[in-house]
């Protein structure tokens, strides 16, 4: 299973529905609270984490500094890390930040992709290779 | 109606049509103008830009698909227009935001992206909205300050390009362009809701022009920019000025004094003045509005650096021409022409000096020809002289 976490539907929708495509179980959560409750509650089964970075902080992380929202991925990240060091996270963001993009790069298990760089075709593409080098299941 | 255009239909077969699809949207936003009440056409075209998003991607994924030999080549093409379409929406978004969230998701991502175009809409949205909300306040302020360090750490050559197609209006007689350059007849109350669409219109239109005339000269790209960016100017400022005349609400009242302040010039301020007396709608923020105004236009149209700097280029411009015919005189410049000369310089400060009593009051630039030695002759103040006899 693939959880996605991020803020805009509408964006994020064509990615989904071509992960859908290619054969992947896709679990799409518009907001961080249940994003995080959907993680906590079904870890075990999740392959890969999808992250936008750019989001309301929600109850989650009120007390954080986001920077408006801003870098709300950033911590989010943090903490998820705390439940789980070693499932994949990939971020699926509009930050173009250098020092941001840097920083996740050098993390383990971690990718930062550029939203602008991947067109969902071309995601489904990468996680297929990634989750699975032989073929997705349905697809 | 608008799904029977060509936007809305299955994948094509040949990329090069994808070319084409500016100008598809370009007519389908033409075409919302013209027929759907004002209401309606902010969601009209955003759906139209969605429409095309949608119908590149599915093309795009059944292309892989098939496993069509070109596919790279598709993707490669594709992938500029989504982006250029993902950030037309963006626009329409923050001039129409569905909800707070919408506004906020668009400004955070102004805040990350944006350039010059998107510092320019930062200054359309709602001012109700961004007063009622804290955190839009907050991202609209982030937005600004990023997209600005964003733009002036460019290169001279980036910031100038940047800037010159900040301003994408159209250059030929286009519908939406009756609305801008009209706006005294009809269409005032409908300019800001077709604020997407001329944008959306004019940038193809513009752009097309542009395009056309790239590859056979260089100067005259230039000067279709720099008329674009006049005639942009003179719209808003007509409009600006109509909106203090006859406002359509206390918001647009209140932004286009605010727009006065920044951008006002010396007929706005005998505009402003006049006005001020019997102001549209009355309480202290409006006063102080005013009061506002009259100081920033007065110190950027009256100052002497102001003219200093504004007058200088005009002389620089005509040098070799007035060295020649006002050699051994002193020039009055004003707004970029030599409005009085003399070689006695105290006899022509005599004469301007009295041509503000007779007609107004301003501040010219005097140059002594051959000699680095400028005065800003400044407005005359106190009370006029008593004149006796005669």
């Amino acid at each position: 299973m693939i959880l996605m976490i991020d803020d805009e539907p509408w964006e994020t929708e064509s990615y989904v529905d071509d992960l859908k495509l290619s054969g992947w179980d896709v679990i799409f959560k518009s907001n961080v609270d249940d994003g995080l409750l959907f993680l906590r509650e079904n870890l075990d089964q999740i392959k890969l984490l999808i992250l936008d970075i750019m989001m309301p902080p929600g109850k989650t992380l009120s007390d954080v500094d986001t920077q408006y929202g801003l870098r709300t991925g950033v911590h989010l990240f943090r903490q998820i890390r705390m439940l789980t060091p070693d499932l994949p996270i990939w971020f699926l963001t509009n930050v173009s930040d250098e020092q941001v993009a840097e920083q996740f790069r050098q993390e383990k298990n971690c990718r930062f992709l550029h939203k602008e760089d991947f067109l969902p075709v071309e995601l489904s593409e990468e996680i297929t290779r990634f989750l699975s080098p032989r073929q997705p299941q349905n697809g | 109606m608008v799904r029977h255009y060509r936007i809305d239909q299955g994948p094509q077969e040949d990329i090069k049509e994808f070319d084409m699809l500016f100008a598809d949207l370009d007519d389908l936003v033409k075409a919302i103008v013209e027929q759907y009440p004002p209401d309606q056409q902010p969601r009209l075209v955003l759906e139209a830009n969605r429409s095309a998003q949608r119908h590149l991607k599915t093309h795009l994924a059944e292309a892989r698909r098939r496993g069509d030999s070109d596919y790279h080549r598709k993707l490669t093409a594709i992938k500029p227009i989504v982006r250029e379409l993902n950030r037309r929406r963006r626009w329409y978004t923050c001039l129409f935001p569905s909800s707070p969230d919408d506004l906020a998701a668009t400004l955070r991502w102004f805040a990350e992206n944006g350039g010059s175009e998107e510092l320019l809409l930062l200054d359309h949205i709602d001012p109700h909205t961004v007063a009622a909300d804290r955190l839009i306040w907050r991202l609209v302020e982030t937005a600004t300050l990023r997209g600005q360090q964003r733009v002036h750490s460019s290169s001279p050559v980036e910031i100038a390009q940047a800037q010159e197609l900040a301003q994408p209006w159209a250059v030929d007689s286009s519908p939406v362009t009756f609305f801008v350059f009209d706006p005294l007849h009809q269409g005032l109350n409908r300019f800001p809701f077709l604020l997407p669409a001329i944008i959306a219109c004019c940038e193809t239109t513009l752009g097309r022009l542009m395009s056309s005339v790239e590859d056979d000269s260089r100067r005259k790209l230039i000067e279709i920019r720099r008329a674009a960016k006049r005639w942009l100017s003179k719209a808003e400022r007509l409009v600006r000025r109509q909106e203090l005349r006859s406002p359509s609400s206390l918001e647009g009242y209140e932004a286009s004094l605010w727009w006065m302040a920044e951008k006002g010039d010396a007929d706005d301020l005998d505009l402003l003045r006049h006005l001020k007396v019997h102001p549209a709608y009355h309480s202290p923020a409006i006063q102080r509005l005013f009061e506002m105004d009259d100081v920033h236009i007065h110190g950027r149209v009256y100052s002497s650096q102001a003219v200093l700097d504004r007058e200088e280029a005009a002389y620089q411009q005509h040098r070799q021409e007035w060295d020649q015919i006002y050699k051994g005189e002193h020039i009055a410049i004003h707004r970029g022409e030599v409005i009085d000369h003399d070689p006695d310089k105290f006899r022509l400060i005599e004469r301007l000096d009295q041509k503000q009593w007779e007609g107004g009051r301003f501040r010219a630039y005097i140059v002594q020809i051959g000699r680095p030695v400028y005065v800003a002759r400044g407005p005359v103040r106190g009370r006029r002289p008593t004149r006796t006899g005669g």
